[in-house]
């Protein structure tokens, strides 16, 4: 038993080693990748655009669900005019960029995590290398560039649709003027409420890319390797999200 | 000149390579042949350092591999080629991009008609010039094979490595693509590192053959004295006498 203990805490420890490694050599191979802007470009495409249904739909019925529960309760202390205060504050601080992050690295962690998966056990990354192009900067940077873009924007759609989806379930159930709403958001609320939730969406980002990337370049042979790090990569950064939004939460508000 | 001395590389406590010492003449076509699973593969990821051995060196033009800076590293790789034995084409391009994707993802002085040129000269030189739009899962193994060579080409590296050529193709393929080795190796004047366990590749493509054993090479043969060879071990490989 102490054996195996021992040897998870060694493996947690080395992964922790390489993938800090490879968070230095993304900042390293940012400024020297060749025709960085077009990669870019196409992966914030072919990953990003992609990612703004399930954006969308998650914000939407949080911001729906969220509202119902609060409306109820402040029904009771006759505090329903601010509503739209409280609603926003919940989701442009946290519920947003939480819940944004967590579907994104089910969509684009996952998605990045089985490419470079499968193109490590189909020896494309060997080949990458033996044609003198390094992974990190050709494969690694673009992708996590293209993940730190688009997580700031997704968030902003999922500060609005969520917001405004509260405004919808909330102002009828609430009985309250609808100028109220915003009013009470605009008294509560700083613009900072906002921007600090795009500072997390960035950090967050950055995580998501960085994971996936780390899983999908270390897959083991076979689709079974495949899967295990797609996995492991969705799972692993959940996990890093929660446990940096808490210190980010409490450094930023 | 490639020289690998005493190399030593072991694959969870397996020792696959012992002591592994050669150097390799300029122009010359060099085989090394063995059982599967004996190292042969592992001796070309040496060569590139895409692994690093646990002793031993590698000198690419007396350059150490692996005391490399990773920019220094891949400025040698540029004087390699390798020929995979699965191909590993990137299968999100097409055939074109393949080909030309050192040119299209290197800061050189060539204009998009130069790039094209050498992708329609290197698809010409393995008889694959109508193919520039296809994507690798719409070839066969063979062609598969033949873009990958054009790919492995297209920079004209000094040294061209190539992994089981033939593997897994059929008679007329691999006769086919044994062939457009010896010409692109003799129109280039590259010199060839070529590991295979195949028998008619190793007859037509090789100035001189080491049998990779027990993590070790043998005195080499050329392809006229295999077949007489006084080494047992070798006579039994051509025989089929050992496992392939």
């Amino acid at each position: 038993m102490f054996y195996r203990l021992g040897r998870f805490v060694v493996a947690y420890f080395e992964d922790l080693g390489k993938l800090t490694f490879l968070s230095l050599r993304f900042f390293r191979s940012i400024f020297s990748s060749y025709k960085l802007y077009q990669k870019v470009i196409h992966q914030v495409y072919m990953l990003g655009i992609q990612s703004l249904p399930i954006t969308i739909i998650t914000s939407v019925f949080i911001g729906m669900a969220f509202t119902l529960q609060i409306v109820r309760e402040f029904e009771k202390f006759g505090a329903n005019f601010m509503l739209g205060g409280i609603v926003g504050l919940a989701i442009w601080r946290e519920l947003a960029p939480l819940l944004t992050g967590v579907a994104v690295s089910a969509r684009i962690g996952a998605a990045i995590a089985s490419e470079l998966g499968t193109m490590r056990v189909t020896e494309q990354v060997d080949a990458l290398k033996a044609l003198s192009q390094d992974p990190v900067k050709y494969l690694v940077v673009p992708r996590i560039l293209a993940v730190m873009i688009m997580m700031p924007l997704l968030v902003g759609v999922a500060d609005a649709v969520g917001f405004m989806s509260g405004f919808f379930v909330g102002v009828p159930l609430a009985n309250i003027n609808p100028n109220a709403y915003f009013n009470s958001a605009i008294t509560m609320l700083q613009p900072f409420d906002i921007v600090g939730g795009l500072i997390k969406a960035l950090v967050f980002g950055f995580l998501i890319g960085l994971i996936a990337c780390y899983q999908g370049l270390n897959a083991k042979a076979g689709a079974k390797g495949v899967g295990i790090s797609t996995t492991r990569a969705v799972v692993n950064t959940i996990i890093a999200i929660f446990i940096v939004n808490f210190f980010l939460s409490y450094v930023l508000f | 000149m490639i020289e690998l001395c005493h190399l030593a590389k072991s694959f969870d406590g397996n020792d696959i390579l012992k002591d592994v010492s050669i150097s390799i003449p300029l122009g010359k076509k060099i085989t090394i042949i063995g059982p599967s699973g004996s190292g042969k593969s592992t001796i070309l990821k040496l060569i590139l350092c895409l692994i690093k051995p646990d002793s031993g060196k590698v000198l690419v033009d007396g350059d150490d591999m692996a005391l490399l800076t990773v920019d220094d590293l891949y400025k040698v790789r540029k004087k390699i080629g390798l020929l995979f034995q699965s191909a590993a084409l990137f299968d999100s391009m097409t055939v074109e991009e393949n080909v030309g994707f050192s040119l299209f993802e290197s800061d050189h002085l060539l204009s998009q008609e130069d790039i094209h040129y050498k992708i329609d000269y290197a698809l010409d030189l393995v008889e694959m010039k109508g193919f520039s739009r296809m994507y690798p899962a719409e070839l066969s193994g063979g062609q598969q094979k033949r873009v990958a060579l054009a790919r492995s080409i297209i920079t004209n590296p000094q040294y061209l490595l190539f992994d089981e050529p033939t593997t897994g193709l059929d008679p007329v393929l691999s006769t086919s693509i044994e062939n457009l080795i010896v010409r692109i190796s003799d129109e280039l004047n590259t010199t060839a590192i070529i590991v295979t366990h195949q028998l008619s590749t190793i007859m037509r493509t090789s100035d001189l053959i080491y049998y990779l054993h027990d993590g070790c090479l043998c005195e080499p043969e050329t392809s006229q004295s295999i077949n007489t060879s006084s080494n047992p071990i070798i006579s039994a490989f051509i025989n089929g006498e050992l496992g392939t």
